[in-house]
């Protein structure tokens, strides 16, 4: 068991979100392993100071009319403010008929011009998610080298466990990028696009 | 009303009861408020921030299908609230290079034996909130929702939309990060 592998389960574990197998994985790498123990320590230092650090005491009159002053700003919202909503009921009917006008040319469209032609394949494209995270980490160099570790102990997380089911024993397999499967690119690509996104 | 569930005062709050709504306020300030206070680190911004989240879930609450726990909800709308606020300054800032003022490393600093244990201690939680603000902002959000609010993976992933995998690499990122820049005040 790899050292970057225990690490993100080690984080895992203080957050209480470890299985059984893996907890057990880690407890016993960490009795052989005095850099893990190093490491965990050091996390548990920062999650102890985490709870003392100053979380905005205020007077306690403050928490007894912080509701009053909402309340008051509520009451002096004019009725159009106090929903947001595009979908208020004046507005509702022109939505439903919209939607049913736009329903209704997309049937027709679909039984007379049924595509005949073969279908376009999506081609996936990894080479383009990459480009942008990594204009996402810009030139925090740091983020960037955290990036690749974790992308690789990510790959060896999920391959491990594929080496598990699949071929117990096989001690020292190796999974090149590039004989991913497309399952696995697919996934890998959804979970990049979240972070972008986020 | 204060023995009222969230899923009853919510529907209250819908039909136009202000009094509802106030007691949902009332339930969740302190946490809405703690939260937010990890991000604008000042009473004047989180303040401001904290109505702002209340304001925007009320004129919201129509929209809202009462799938989701409520606090989920809101904790949703106070981290884009504080997000947008965040990135508005962080623009108006310009972006700039967190400060090290590394301490030079060698043996551990930090003894509980030590005479200068409380200073000591001070310096590693104003380091560590240095620290925590020039994490990115997903992160950032990911880590306070979990290491502070201690809420669990899955709640975070409903709070910031994303998947429980993405929260736990995350907070796994952050908290390396997290290491490597405390290392010399261990």
């Amino acid at each position: 068991m790899k050292c970057k592998e225990i690490e993100k389960w080690i984080s895992d574990l203080m957050d209480g979100e470890l299985s059984e197998r893996k907890r057990k994985e880690v407890e016993d790498h960490l009795q052989e392993c005095p850099l893990c123990r190093v490491y965990q320590e050091k996390l548990e230092r920062i999650q102890t100071t985490v709870k003392e650090v100053d979380s905005g005491r205020v007077a306690p009159d403050y928490w007894e009319e912080f509701p009053s002053r909402i309340k008051d700003r509520i009451s002096s919202l004019k009725p159009r403010q106090r929903e947001r909503s595009p979908f208020a009921w004046g507005w509702k009917w022109a939505w439903v008929g919209a939607a049913l006008i736009l329903v209704v040319f997309m049937g027709l469209y679909l039984i007379h011009f049924q595509p005949r032609a073969e279908q376009e394949v999506y081609v996936f494209s990894f080479e383009d998610a990459l480009a942008q995270v990594f204009q996402e980490i810009g030139e925090n160099s740091e983020l960037a080298a955290l990036f690749n570790t974790v992308i690789l102990a990510s790959i060896e997380e999920t391959l491990g466990e594929i080496e598990r089911e699949i071929v117990p024993g096989w001690e020292g397999w190796s999974f090149p990028e590039e004989e991913l499967t497309e399952e696995e690119l697919i996934q890998l690509d959804s979970e990049i696009k979240k972070e972008i996104k986020s | 009303m204060e023995e009222l569930p969230d899923d009853s005062l919510v529907r209250m709050a819908k039909k136009g009861s202000p009094d509802a709504f106030a007691e949902l306020v009332r339930r969740y300030q302190k946490k809405i408020y703690s939260t937010i206070f990890q991000f604008a680190r000042n009473h004047h911004d989180t303040d401001d921030l904290a109505q702002e989240t209340f304001m925007n879930a009320y004129q919201s609450l129509q929209k809202f299908r009462q799938k989701a726990n409520f606090y989920t909800w809101l904790y949703r709308i106070a981290m884009n609230t504080t997000m947008n606020f965040l990135r508005k300054k962080h623009r108006e800032k310009g972006r700039e290079e967190l400060k090290e003022d590394r301490l030079p490393s060698g043996e551990s600093k930090f003894s509980s034996s030590s005479p200068e244990y409380q200073s000591q201690k001070k310096e590693f939680k104003e380091k560590l909130k240095e620290a925590v603000d020039s994490l990115p902002l997903a992160y950032q959000a990911t880590f306070v929702l979990i290491a502070y609010q201690d809420l669990t993976h899955g709640q975070a992933a409903e709070v910031l939309h994303c998947s429980e995998k993405t929260v736990s690499w995350r907070m796994h990122m952050a908290r390396k990060v997290l290491q490597n820049k405390l290392d010399p005040y261990f």
